[in-house]
């Protein structure tokens, strides 16, 4: 059964993975990075490695999209001071 | 199996005062250097101590495990050798600095220079290849930082290509690494080397092949090397002269200490490795390629700093020959000259750094008829030039007249590679000595500019050093024979000092 | 590659090496046996008998460490079951295997993490160091968002203490709490405009616990002659207080690994301006 589950979760991270590296916008790319890090996660729980899990939900898919998302708030200010 | 445990100061002793250097900095920005200069004359000392008054080869136990379960330091002719040289001249630059850096964020600056060289210490000492990827870690991350520090914006364009180029790298080596162990369940230097031949010819090639690109970045070889001249050119002139003299030691011996030890095949008159190719051979095809495209691009660079940039890819190039030759008059000629080249080439960076904070400028034509502007600086600069193209009476005569012997000696293919390099040789002298005619025999007239006394020290110390290896070169050359020997012979030289038992099985 | 060079060009360079590495890999693993056939003795280290300096020294001295008579894997201790709550006195002490090797076999190595954490916060601090500025946002978060983070942050910090004071225990320990801990952090800053930590208290925070690790470390080369080496009784096996210095070297990870990264959310949330003249 897990197998099953496991197989559906590494798809689903491929795909969101292409949509990260192939997207237009910037933000849905990062959006993306932080899924892939979450269905990571999911998958290190299904091998066991239960620590490694929470490390990488706490720190891939919440702490770091945040900042990336922060940094391109900062390089946009930054882009329509320029503008002005 | 010597053990000397209480030799992991060299990295406690940092470590405290790295994290704590903050602390200090709640009183003073000065204190916070003063602090750094301490604790690497502190590392400088020990490993004087080390190097002349203790016994090695020797060991250090980590968490009281022994070797193949635990980790381990391990101190032999070329550990002890490298880490004297890396904390001396790291010694020399944060003198530099307490000079240099005076703007900006002062304290964490310090914690990340302090690092620096602690990390690459690490590099040289440890006995255990993920280690090495940690050491390799905290090099590069302190790199990158130290490579963005300054008023200028170019030196962020220049860090960022560090960061990609060099994560890239490093993911490249542990996933080398990750093969490895999946083959022999160890990460144990020493243990993989005296097994590496129960692996699967196939997968030890690809592994092999995946951990030298993943450490070729860091070494400035051939495809990996982009990012030199643009990092070197914007970082600020402390950062460049230890890249290029405490960061290419430590990369230069990651590399070598891979392919020799762990790859290595032991006996026979050279060295070189296991699986389906040579990577000795490999590596010496990219080393040239690097020597003969640093030179040519050397040659057309109007800026300084650019220059050395190239110049100090090249010498990255030769000096990876001089080792992938694999006998021992070859690895003699690459350490020597590793020496020589980490020298020789912060004191031009600190030089250039002087010239640049005293009006002067980095460009070829600020540097004409600077002998009567400044005699001091001429000199130092000059010396360090004829030492780059191997002038005879200084240090890089007899490196680069080593490496030529070993490649002769070693005969087949290396004549043809010896000859390239030796044409790439040629470039350089022509670059080199166009800036030293420049300084010399230019009849413009400029005012006198005043040398600043701090910064002064480190680049006498330099300049005195460069010519005393070249009157006598028994300083250095005493030990890089036996240093030569320990990475040739990988069985007395290495794993037999770290797990003994591992004759009898 | 340049800056001009068109888009296509660079992902389909992209693509190709990522396929070369993949195929690769593909041919490295088709090498490898499969797990039936290996033979465990052959991959397993064989040396992973004498793991204690102590014990090799005696063997040494009793001439057993070169004989030919000792088997690889070692026959004269008879095997004895571990049993949660009762044996004592074990080699490592710890009920999570992960921590034990993490912390007391390779500790090194995690002294090494926090070091690299630590030196990759300071850059970015040391990169966006400046005067700070005011920010001014252009939404103020809701009454909702501002409560919320407040109550949830009470749990969330007790949350991530709770999973590194258990490192030994239970899976997790200092990285993973000292993240959850930052990310409740995070929390505060989002549900309020102008949130501030108190500044000097992360910084000597942060660096009182890197230093109780080194001197911890430190404590162990003085007290056992080897750095980072565990001097405290390892326990019972299950209760808080065993596996010795792991549970101590958790909580320094713990604490600054949650001040690190608070730093790092700090310094990217702040707007500052630059002082360079």
């Amino acid at each position: 059964m897990i197998i099953y589950v496991a197989t559906l979760i590494v798809i689903v991270v491929i795909m969101l993975a292409l949509i990260a590296v192939f997207s237009k916008k910037l933000l849905s790319a990062i959006i993306a990075s932080g899924f892939v890090s979450l269905g990571v996660s999911g998958l290190f729980f299904f091998l066991q490695a239960p620590d490694v899990a929470i490390t990488e939900a706490a720190i891939g898919a919440g702490l770091s999209t945040a900042i990336f998302i922060i940094a391109l708030k900062k390089v946009k200010k930054g882009e329509s001071k320029d503008e002005e | 199996m010597n053990i000397f445990n209480n030799a992991a100061l060299l990295i406690g002793v940092p470590l405290l005062f790295a994290f704590s250097i903050p602390l200090f900095g709640l009183i003073s920005k000065e204190l916070a250097k003063w602090v750094t200069l301490l604790t690497i004359g502190f590392n400088a000392s020990f490993s004087f101590y080390i190097l002349f008054a203790h016994k090695y080869p020797t060991m250090v136990v980590m968490g009281n495990w022994l070797p193949p379960f635990g980790e381990n330091l391990y101190i032999g002719p070329v550990a002890a050798f490298l880490v004297f040289v890396i904390s001396m001249i790291g010694l020399l630059i944060a003198i530099y600095n307490l000079w240099a850096i005076k703007k900006g964020d002062v304290i964490r600056f310090s914690v990340l220079f302090l690092m620096f060289t602690a990390g690459a210490s690490g590099i040289v000492l440890t006995g255990d290849i993920f280690n090495l990827f940690i050491f390799m870690e905290i090099t590069g991350i302190s790199s990158y930082a130290l490579a963005a520090f300054g008023p200028e914006r170019r030196a962020l364009g220049g860090a960022f290509k560090f960061l990609v180029v060099s994560s890239i790298g490093s993911t490249l080596y542990l996933m080398g690494v990750t093969l490895i162990y999946t083959q022999l369940g160890t990460l144990n230097i020493a243990e993989i080397a005296a097994r590496i031949n129960q692996t699967t010819p196939g997968l030890l090639t690809f592994a092999g092949i995946l951990i030298i690109s993943g450490l070729a970045v860091e070494a400035e070889l051939f495809p990996f090397n982009g990012w030199v001249p643009d990092t070197y050119t914007g970082a600020i002139n402390g950062v460049s002269a230890s890249l290029s003299g405490i960061a290419a030691i430590s990369a230069v011996y990651a590399l070598f200490r891979i392919a020799m030890t762990v790859f290595g095949k032991s006996g026979g008159a050279y060295v070189s490795t296991y699986g389906k190719i040579d990577l000795m051979a490999l590596i010496a095809l990219l080393a040239t390629a690097t020597v003969i495209i640093g030179e040519l691009s050397a040659l057309s660079q109007k800026n300084v700093k650019k220059m050395l940039a190239y110049s100090s890819m090249a010498q990255m190039g030769l000096i990876a020959v001089g080792f992938s030759i694999g006998n021992k008059l070859g690895v003699y000629g690459g350490i020597f000259q590793l020496v020589n080249h980490s020298i020789a080439k912060s004191m031009l960076f600190l030089i250039v750094g002087v010239l640049v904070a005293v009006g002067v400028g980095e460009n070829i034509d600020d540097f004409k008829g600077l002998w009567k502007r400044n005699p001091f600086l001429t000199l130092t600069f000059s010396i360090g030039a004829f030492s780059m193209l191997g002038f005879p009476l200084f240090g890089g005569f007899w490196s680069k007249f080593s490496i030529v012997a070993a490649s002769v000696q070693r005969g087949g293919w290396y004549d043809f590679i010896i000859g390239l390099v030796l044409f790439a040789s040629v470039v350089e002298a022509f670059y080199y000595l166009r800036i030293v005619a420049y300084m010399f025999a230019s009849d413009v007239e400029l005012p006198k500019v005043k040398t600043p006394i701090t910064p002064a020290i480190p680049i006498f110390i330099l300049a005195v050093s460069i010519v005393a290896i070249g009157i006598f070169p028994q300083i250095v050359g005493t030990f890089s024979a036996q240093a030569a020997g320990e990475l040739t012979h990988k069985m007395s030289g290495y794993i037999l000092h770290v797990i003994p038992s591992i004759a009898a099985h | 590659m340049r800056n001009d060079t068109p888009a296509l060009v660079k992902r389909i360079t992209a693509l190709s090496l990522i396929t070369i590495l993949l195929i690769g890999f593909f041919l490295a693993f088709k090498e490898m046996p499969k797990g039936s056939a290996v033979n465990v003795n052959q991959r397993v280290s064989r040396l992973y008998v004498m793991k204690n300096v102590e014990t090799a020294t005696k063997m040494m001295e009793n001439g057993k460490f070169f004989a030919k008579g000792i088997k690889p894997l070692r026959t004269d201790v008879p095997y004895t079951p571990i049993t949660f709550g009762k044996s004592k006195n074990l080699e490592d002490g710890a009920a999570n295997v992960v921590t034990s090797i993490v912390v007391d076999y390779r500790g090194f190595d995690t002294l090494g993490e926090v070091t690299v954490l630590f030196l990759a916060a300071t850059g970015v601090a040391m990169l966006l160091f400046g005067k700070e500025k005011k920010r001014k946002n252009k939404t103020e978060p809701s009454l909702i968002m501002y409560v919320g983070t407040r109550i949830s942050f009470a749990i969330i910090f007790l949350f991530g203490i709770y999973i590194f004071v258990h490192g030994h225990l239970t899976p997790g320990g200092g990285f993973p709490g000292g993240a959850v801990i930052a990310s409740g952090i995070l929390g505060l800053f989002l549900g309020k405009n102008g949130y501030k930590p108190n500044h000097l208290g992360l910084k000597v925070f942060e660096s009182l616990s890197g230093m109780a690790f080194v001197i911890i470390g430190l404590t162990g080369l003085f007290s056992v002659h080897s750095f980072l080496a565990n001097f405290l009784p390892t326990g019972v096996i299950g209760d808080l207080y065993s596996a010795g210095f792991i549970g101590l070297i958790y909580i320094a990870i713990g604490m600054k690994v949650g001040a690190e990264l608070s730093a790092v959310v700090n310094s990217m949330i702040v707007d500052v301006e630059e002082e360079w003249s």
